[in-house]
C-alpha cells in the first residue's frame, strides 16, 4: 500500500518541472561547493605539509646560538585541516591557522582566514554542510507543506481515506517520497564524503556514518514536522506561511540570538583584560607577592646553599637557564589558570548554544556537524592544548641542555647540530570515541526533536483523518 | 497627495491595524530590532572597555616613564629604572575608537584589531598582536546586529506584509469593487506597499535612532550625524529596492501562493544564494598567495639575518661614522643588534608581502564588481561603511599603522643605535599619532557606487511594476 502511495506521490512530484528545477538546484550547489571545498582543503593540506616541513628546516638551520635563543625564535605549529573539513569548514576560518610557540608564552593560533576573506564570506559560505542544514530543509519544507493540506484543498484527500486507506500511511509514503528526493538532491555531496571515508581511517569512516545519521535524523525530523503542519494547516497557503516563517527563525534568527544570550550569560573577557590580567599574575609570582627579581635571588641562595659555593659561577649548572626554566614554570602555571578560566566560560557559552536547540535543531546539527567534521572548538583546543605540550616539552630541553652544557659559562652557544636532536611536533587528532562525550547533549536533543516530530506528525495524521 | 490617495491609505491603514498577521509581523520586527540594537550596544561597551584599558596602561607606563627621567636628570636614579627612557623600551599605542554609530553595524570590528602597538622591540608583523582571543565558536555563528536585522529579515517583513496587497482583495472578490471607483490599481498597489514599507522602515529607523542617541550621550565614542543620516538613508534606499521589488512580483499578477513562493525564492537567491557564489568566485578568480608560506619565507630571512648579525652592526656603524666610538651607552650591543636583525629580516620579506597585499587588493576589487550582483551585499557594504565598521576603514587603520611606525622607528633609530638615553624633552617629542576621524566626503565617495546602484535597480523595478500594474486581473 504504501508502496503504490510513494509511486503516485512520485509521479505527481516528476509531472512538476518546478519541483526537478528545485532538486536539481540544490543538487548542483552541492557539486560546486563539494568540488571547491575538496580542492580547497587539498591546497591547504599541502600548504601545511610544505609549511611544517619548511619550519622543521628553519628551525634546525638556525645555526650556533645561545639556547635559550632558540627558544625566543621558537617553532610553529601549524593546524592541520582534517578530510572531513571540505563538508564542514566549521569555526576554521574564526581560529588561528597557526600557533607561535615561543620561551614565555602560550599563544593562540593567529592568521585567521576570516580576518582577510572577502566580506561577501561573512554573509553566507556555500558549503555542503551549509546546504544540508540550510538548503535541504528548505526543500523538504517547501515539498511537504502543501502535501496534505493540498490534498484537502483538492478534495483528493477524502478520496483517498474513502479507499481504507489510514493517513498514516499516507504520510509515511509522503515522508519517503520527500527523502527520496533529498537524497537526490544530495548526491553529489554524499559521494564527496563516501570517497573521504573510503579513503580516510576507520574514524574517518565512523565520522562519515555519524554523519549520515544525523542528517538522517535531522531531516526525518524536519520532514515530520513539514507533514505534521501541513495535516493541520486550514491551507495550502497557511502551512506555507507557518513553515516558512519557522525555517527563517530556525536558521536565520534563533542561530544569532543564542551567540548574544551565550555571551550575556557567561561574559568571555577582552584581549586587554585577559593579557593583563596574565601579566599581573606572572609579575606576582606563584605565591602573590614575589616579583621575578625577589625569586631570582631566593634561587640563587638556594642553588649556591645546595652545592656548597659561593658565586653563580661556580655553580654546576648553569644558573640563567635553571632561573629562566623557573620562571617558565610559574609562568605555564598562569597560562593553565588564566586559559583555563576563559575555555571554561567558552565551554559556558557552547552549553547555552547547545540548549537553544531545544528551540531549533539547525543549532543542535550544526554542533554535531562541525563535532564529526573535526572542525569545532573541541578539535581546535584539542590541537591548542598538544602544540602547547610540545611548546613546554622544547622549551624545557633547551633549558635543561644550556643548564648542563653551559655550567660555568656567562654566555653559552650551543652546537649548531643540537637543534635537529629537540623534540619534534607531531599531531594526530582526537579520536571519535575519545571526545564523543562532549556531544552528548547536542545527540540527546537530536534524538528526542526527531522522536517528537514523528509523534506530532501522527498526531496531526490522526486529528486530520477525523476532518478530512 | 490626491483625496482618493489620501482615502486609500486611510482604509489601508484601518484594515491594517485589524490584520492581526501584519501586527504579529511589524511586533516580531521591533523585538528583534531592539534585541540588535541592545547586542551592538553590548559590542560597543566592549570595545570602549578596551580601549579604556589600553589607555589606562599606557598613562601609567607614561607616569613612570617621566618619573624615572625626571630621576636620571637629577641623578637619583634606581637600579628599577635602568631601562626607563632607553629607545628600544618605549612605544606608543595607536588606537581606532570606534564610532557611536557602530552599534548599528558591528561589522567586522569583531574580528579587526583596534590597537597597533608602534615599538622598535619587533617586527612589522608584531603590529597587532594578541587580540585574536575571541571564541571561534562565537564568532562563527555570526552576531545579531541592526544591520543584520536590515539586511536579511527586513525584506521578510516587507514581502509577507506585501504579496497580497492586490491578490487578497481579488481572491475574496473585493478587487474589483474596489477598482470599480475612481482609483487605479496602481495607486492601490503602491498606497499599501508606501504604508508598509513605511511602517517597517519607521520602526528601524526609530530603534536606530534611539540606539545611536544613547551612545552619543554617553560621550565615549564620537558621534557624526552624518554617519547616522547616512546610515538611515542606506536603510531607505534598500527598503525602497524590496518594495519595488514585492511591487513588481505583485504586478505578475500570480496567485497570493505564487507571489509569496516567488518572493521568498527571490529572497533566498539574493540574500543568501548570490553572497555565497560571489564570495566563492572571489575566492577563484583571485587567489590570496598561501600566508603559510610568508611565515616561513620570513623565519628563514630571520636565520639569514641572524647568521651575519655582527656584520651587519659592523656594516652599520660604517655607514653612520657620527656612531664611532658610540659602541656603549646604555643600550645594550644585543638590542642593537637586534634592532638591525628585525628591519634586514623586513627588507627581505618586503617582496612576499607586497605580493600578497597585490593579491589582496586585487580580490578586493573582484569582490567590490560582485558585490553588485545581490543588493543585500551592496546594502550590508553601505551600512558598515556608514557606521564605521566596514573593511575600508580597517585597511585604512592598518596602512596608517604601517606608516607611524615607520615614524617612530625613524624618530628612535639613531638614538637606539648611538645607545642614548632619552631625555624628558626628547621622549615628549616622540611622535605620538591618533587615528583621524574619516571625513564625509570619503566615506559618501565609497558609498556612492552601491547606493546608486540600488537607487537604479530600485527605480527599474518600479518602473517595470507601474507599466505592468493597469494590466492586473480585478477577479479571479
Amino acid at each position: 500500500m504504501i508502496g503504490t502511495l510513494v509511486r503516485r506521490d512520485w509521479l505527481e512530484l516528476s509531472r512538476s518541472p518546478r519541483w526537478w528545477l528545485l532538486i536539481g538546484i540544490v543538487a548542483l550547489l552541492g557539486a560546486l561547493s563539494a568540488a571547491t571545498a575538496w580542492d580547497a582543503a587539498r591546497q591547504y593540506e599541502r600548504e601545511v605539509a610544505a609549511a611544517s616541513a619548511a619550519d622543521l628546516r628553519n628551525f634546525e638551520q638556525q645555526g650556533a646560538k645561545n639556547p635559550h635563543a632558540a627558544a625566543h625564535f621558537g617553532q610553529y605549529a601549524f593546524r592541520p585541516a582534517g578530510p572531513l573539513a571540505f563538508f564542514d569548514p566549521g569555526v576554521s576560518a574564526y581560529t588561528g591557522a597557526v600557533i607561535w610557540l615561543e620561551a614565555h608564552r602560550m599563544n593562540l593560533g593567529e592568521l585567521r582566514a576570516a580576518e582577510e576573506a572577502d566580506p561577501a564570506s561573512r554573509a553566507a559560505q556555500l558549503t555542503p554542510a551549509w546546504l544540508f542544514q540550510v538548503a535541504v530543509p528548505l526543500l523538504l519544507l517547501v515539498l511537504l507543506a502543501p502535501a496534505v493540506a493540498g490534498e484537502r484543498e483538492r478534495g483528493t484527500l477524502a478520496l483517498v481515506l474513502s479507499q481504507s486507506v489510514r493517513l498514516n500511511r499516507v504520510v509515511v509514503a509522503k515522508v519517503l517520497t520527500a527523502a527520496s528526493a533529498a537524497v537526490l538532491a544530495a548526491l553529489p555531496v554524499g559521494a564527496g564524503l563516501a570517497v573521504a571515508a573510503a579513503g580516510g581511517t576507520s574514524d574517518v569512516a565512523w565520522r562519515t556514518a555519524a554523519l549520515a545519521g544525523v542528517y538522517g535524523l535531522y531531516w526525518l525530523a524536519i520532514a515530520a514536522i513539514a507533514l505534521g503542519v501541513s495535516a493541520l494547516a486550514s491551507s495550502r497557503r497557511q502551512a506555507v506561511a507557518i513553515l516558512v516563517g519557522v525555517w527563517v527563525v530556525w536558521m536565520v534568527v534563533l542561530p544569532r540570538v543564542a551567540v548574544g544570550v551565550a555571551e550575556r550569560l557567561a561574559p568571555a573577557p577582552h584581549a586587554a583584560e585577559f593579557w593583563a590580567a596574565v601579566k599581573a599574575d606572572q609579575d606576582a609570582g606563584p605565591d602573590g607577592h614575589s616579583p621575578a627579581e625577589v625569586r631570582r635571588k631566593a634561587l640563587e641562595r638556594q642553588l649556591l646553599a645546595r652545592y656548597g659555593v659561593a658565586n653563580v659561577d661556580e655553580l654546576p649548572v648553569n644558573f640563567t637557564a635553571v632561573f629562566l626554566q623557573s620562571l617558565e614554570e610559574h609562568g605555564n602555571a598562569v597560562f593553565d589558570r588564566r586559559y583555563g578560566e576563559l575555555w571554561d566560560t567558552w565551554d559556558r557559552q557552547q552549553r547555552v548554544r547547545s540548549w537553544f536547540g531545544v528551540a531549533s535543531p539547525y543549532l543542535t546539527v550544526r554542533h554535531l556537524s562541525m563535532g564529526l567534521a573535526g572542525t569545532d572548538d573541541v578539535h581546535v583546543r584539542d590541537f591548542t592544548r598538544a602544540a602547547e605540550r610540545h611548546r613546554r616539552e622544547l622549551v624545557h630541553a633547551l633549558h635543561e641542555h644550556q643548564a648542563r652544557a653551559g655550567a660555568k659559562q656567562r654566555f653559552f652557544v650551543a652546537d649548531p647540530s643540537l637543534w635537529a636532536s629537540m623534540p619534534r611536533f607531531d599531531y594526530a587528532p582526537p579520536s571519535l570515541r575519545s571526545i564523543a562525550a562532549r556531544y552528548r547533549l547536542d545527540a540527546l536533543l537530536l534524538v528526542l526533536w526527531a522522536a517528537a516530530a514523528v509523534l506530532f506528525a501522527a498526531y496531526a495524521a490522526r486529528t486530520a483523518e477525523r476532518e478530512p | 497627495m490626491s483625496v482618493a490617495v489620501t482615502r486609500l491609505f486611510r482604509s489601508d491603514w484601518r484594515l491594517l491595524r485589524s490584520e492581526q498577521a501584519a501586527a504579529l509581523v511589524l511586533a516580531v520586527l521591533a523585538v528583534v530590532s531592539v534585541i540588535a540594537a541592545l547586542e551592538g550596544r553590548v559590542a560597543l561597551d566592549a570595545r570602549l572597555a578596551e580601549i579604556a584599558e589600553y589607555r589606562k596602561e599606557a598613562s601609567a607606563s607614561d607616569e613612570r616613564t617621566r618619573a624615572a627621567l625626571a630621576r636620571h636628570a637629577t641623578g637619583l636614579a634606581t637600579p628599577a629604572d635602568a631601562s626607563a627612557g632607553l629607545p628600544n623600551s618605549l612605544g606608543h599605542d595607536l588606537l581606532l575608537v570606534p564610532d557611536a554609530t557602530s552599534v548599528l553595524t558591528i561589522g567586522e570590528s569583531d574580528l579587526q584589531p583596534l590597537r597597533a602597538t608602534l615599538t622598535a622591540g619587533g617586527r612589522l608583523d608584531d603590529l597587532f598582536r594578541f587580540y585574536q582571543i575571541d571564541n571561534p565558536a562565537q564568532l562563527a555563528a555570526g552576531s545579531l546586529d541592526l544591520a543584520f536585522v536590515v539586511v536579511h529579515l527586513v525584506p521578510l517583513a516587507l514581502l509577507v506584509l506585501g504579496f497580497g496587497v492586490l491578490a487578497t482583495d481579488r481572491e475574496r472578490g473585493a478587487l474589483a469593487m474596489l477598482l470599480s471607483q475612481p482609483v487605479s490599481a496602481r495607486a492601490v498597489a503602491w498606497t499599501r506597499l508606501a504604508l508598509r514599507a513605511g511602517l517597517v522602515y519607521g520602526i528601524v529607523a526609530i530603534v536606530a535612532i534611539g540606539t545611536v542617541v544613547d551612545a552619543a550621550v554617553r560621550g565615549d565614542a564620537p558621534f557624526d550625524a552624518w554617519r547616522l543620516g547616512m546610515w538611515l538613508a542606506g536603510v531607505a534606499v534598500y527598503v525602497a529596492v524590496w518594495t519595488a521589488l514585492v511591487g513588481a512580483v505583485v504586478a505578475t499578477d500570480l496567485e497570493a501562493d505564487a507571489s509569496a513562493l516567488a518572493l521568498v525564492a527571490l529572497w533566498l537567491v539574493l540574500t543568501i544564494v548570490m553572497p555565497s557564489l560571489a564570495s566563492l568566485a572571489a575566492r577563484y578568480a583571485a587567489p590570496l598567495p598561501s600566508r603559510l608560506e610568508l611565515v616561513t619565507e620570513l623565519r628563514a630571512a630571520e636565520n639569514a639575518a641572524n647568521a651575519r648579525s655582527r656584520a651587519l652592526l659592523q656594516g652599520y656603524v660604517a655607514d653612520h661614522p657620527e656612531l664611532q666610538g658610540a659602541e656603549g651607552g646604555a643600550v645594550a650591543p644585543f638590542v642593537k643588534t637586534f634592532f638591525l636583525v628585525q628591519r634586514t629580516v623586513e627588507a627581505a620579506a618586503a617582496p612576499v608581502r607586497g605580493r600578497y597585499d597585490a593579491q589582496r587588493r586585487a580580490q578586493a576589487e573582484v569582490v567590490a564588481a560582485l558585490r553588485y550582483l545581490s543588493p543585500a551585499l551592496l546594502a550590508q557594504g553601505v551600512l558598515q561603511d556608514a557606521a564605521g565598521t566596514g573593511p575600508a576603514r580597517y585597511e585604512a587603520f592598518r596602512r596608517l599603522a604601517v606608516e607611524e611606525r615607520a615614524r617612530w622607528l625613524a624618530a628612535v633609530e639613531t638614538p637606539l643605535m648611538s645607545g642614548r638615553r632619552l631625555g624628558v624633552e626628547q621622549y615628549e617629542a616622540l611622535p605620538r599619532a591618533t587615528v583621524p576621524a574619516e571625513r564625509f566626503p570619503e566615506v559618501a565617495r565609497r558609498v556612492m557606487g552601491p547606493a546608486v546602484a540600488l537607487i537604479v535597480l530600485a527605480v527599474a523595478l518600479g518602473v517595470w511594476a507601474q507599466r505592468r500594474l493597469p494590466r492586473v486581473r480585478a477577479q479571479e
